[in-house]
């Protein structure tokens, strides 16, 4: 082991050196992954939570104009309503809570903890329903009930 | 050196694979955001406009071609359906250039006639003249705007019941309950109106008596009125009930003109001369039903309705 011969070298050796480099690095370096990722995880339930309250919204803005249809006197309604597979890369469920059961449409997803929930009126009674997140159809029954299904 | 180097590099990929993951993020926010501020229009409100209009504008086009009194019923049909299938066409073409299709399917023309009298001076016989007590309709569910408008050649009486010319209207569930209504002037010469209701044995006479002209009265039996103003004694068919019969007694006692327009083909034989020989029928389309359909790629609505005179 090489020692250095000035006065100011007195209490350094290599190993601490080594010791002392390596667990500021460590720990600089698990800061700054731990932070990344918990800003994603972040970015990423805010951003699905959006979304997921936009399709809901876009569901219950088309269960109500079925209603106005099915209030007129209607035979037939048949609604479709255009939804994208995925939010931020993970699937997610439709569960609609019909008029005997609060009504109100729900949408989680996944994968992610980020979940909406959007209510809605309406004079025809709904059925209940749950869905895969997808392209979906609101049809008028012959019970005189508006039902969601899958497209 | 090197080594210490070599995992700050690492540190950096880590971190720039997360900032990819933040990327991909937000391609879903930005869709999400946009699909936000698009309009939600399902075509739900055209179709309840298309369907309004509809209802509002093509039974007009129908009365009118029930106003020009045709002879034959197949050549009324085939000019109704020819308006009809044109304002179906014009109707639709709006929404074609929108990519939809509106159109009126199913169609349903229900049958009816008018039954009519122009002539002031004729006794309201039948179209022979012989007959005094004879059947206008049979089988008729519905009735509306019947009015009588007399002009003379009452009887004088005070036994409306047994005496009098008279309208009835008798109910078809084979009870025979009757429905009447009396015009005849009274001992004074002065006009008087009698109305017998189903369940009644005689009628009550002297109804409306402030009402009355002097001479011979107009009625309205669909509207309950006397020169237009209204009386409440007088209920189109109370008491009897649908199907009806609708006969004149004593039509030989009074003269003037009326129109009654019923559902459905009065009887034949020869009691009603054709258009415009007093008295005549007219055949006429007394409603319509008929689907209205409104359909584009992602939508579809269809409703069945029934167009009529306003009010019907």
């Amino acid at each position: 082991m090489s020692v250095p011969s000035d006065r100011s070298a007195r209490g350094v050796s290599t190993t601490v050196g080594y010791v002392l480099t390596l667990g500021i690095t460590t720990l600089l370096v698990t800061g700054l992954l731990a932070t990344t990722g918990g800003l994603v995880d972040t970015r990423q339930e805010t951003a699905t939570r959006d979304a997921l309250d936009v399709f809901g919204q876009r569901v219950a803005a088309n269960l109500m104009a079925a209603d106005r249809l099915a209030e007129s006197g209607a035979d037939t309604v048949v609604l479709d309503v255009t939804l994208p597979n995925r939010v931020a890369g993970s699937g997610y469920v439709v569960t609609v809570h019909g008029s005997g059961s609060g009504s109100e449409i729900e949408l989680e997803s996944n994968r992610i903890d980020a979940s909406a929930t959007i209510e809605f009126v309406t004079t025809t009674d709904v059925a209940d329903a749950e869905l895969r997140g997808t392209d979906l159809r609101i049809v008028l029954t012959a019970a005189n009930e508006l039902e969601v299904r899958a497209a | 050196m090197n080594d210490r180097g070599q995992m700050i590099l690492v540190t950096g990929f880590a971190i720039a694979v997360a900032i990819v993951a933040l990327v991909l993020l937000l391609n879903t926010a930005i869709y999400a955001e946009n699909l936000a501020t698009r309009n939600v229009d399902s075509g739900a409100d055209d179709a309840l406009a298309y369907r309004t209009l509809v209802e509002e504008d093509l039974w007009p086009i129908i009365g009118a071609e029930n106003d020009r009194e045709y002879d034959d019923r197949a050549e009324l049909r085939a000019n109704v359906t020819a308006r009809v299938d044109r304002f179906d066409d014009l109707s639709a073409r709006p929404h074609f250039e929108r990519g939809t299709s509106a159109n009126l399917s199913n169609r349903t023309f229900h049958d009816g006639t008018h039954l009519r009298q122009r002539d002031q001076s004729r006794r309201m016989t039948d179209a022979s003249g012989t007959k005094a007590n004879w059947t206008m309709a049979e089988d008729v569910d519905d009735v509306r705007a019947f009015d009588v408008n007399t002009t003379g050649e009452l009887e004088s009486t005070d036994e409306p019941d047994t005496e009098s010319f008279r309208i009835d209207v008798v109910g078809g569930d084979g009870t025979g309950d009757r429905w009447s209504v009396y015009v005849h002037e009274d001992l004074a010469n002065d006009s008087s109106v009698a109305v017998k209701n189903g369940s009644q044995a005689t009628p009550t006479e002297d109804v409306c008596s402030g009402i009355l002209p002097s001479g011979p009265p107009a009625l309205n039996l669909t509207a309950g009125t006397i020169e237009g103003s209204d009386c409440d004694a007088i209920v189109f068919g109370k008491g009897a009930s649908p199907p009806y019969e609708i006969g004149i007694t004593y039509g030989n006692r009074s003269a003037g003109t009326y129109n009654a327009t019923v559902n459905g083909t009065p009887p034949g034989a020869g009691n009603f001369n054709e258009p415009s020989t007093s008295p005549y029928e007219v055949p006429i389309v007394y409603s319509l039903s008929v689907d209205v359909v409104y359909e584009t790629a992602e939508f579809e609505y269809r409703a069945r309705t029934r167009l009529g005179p306003e009010g019907s």
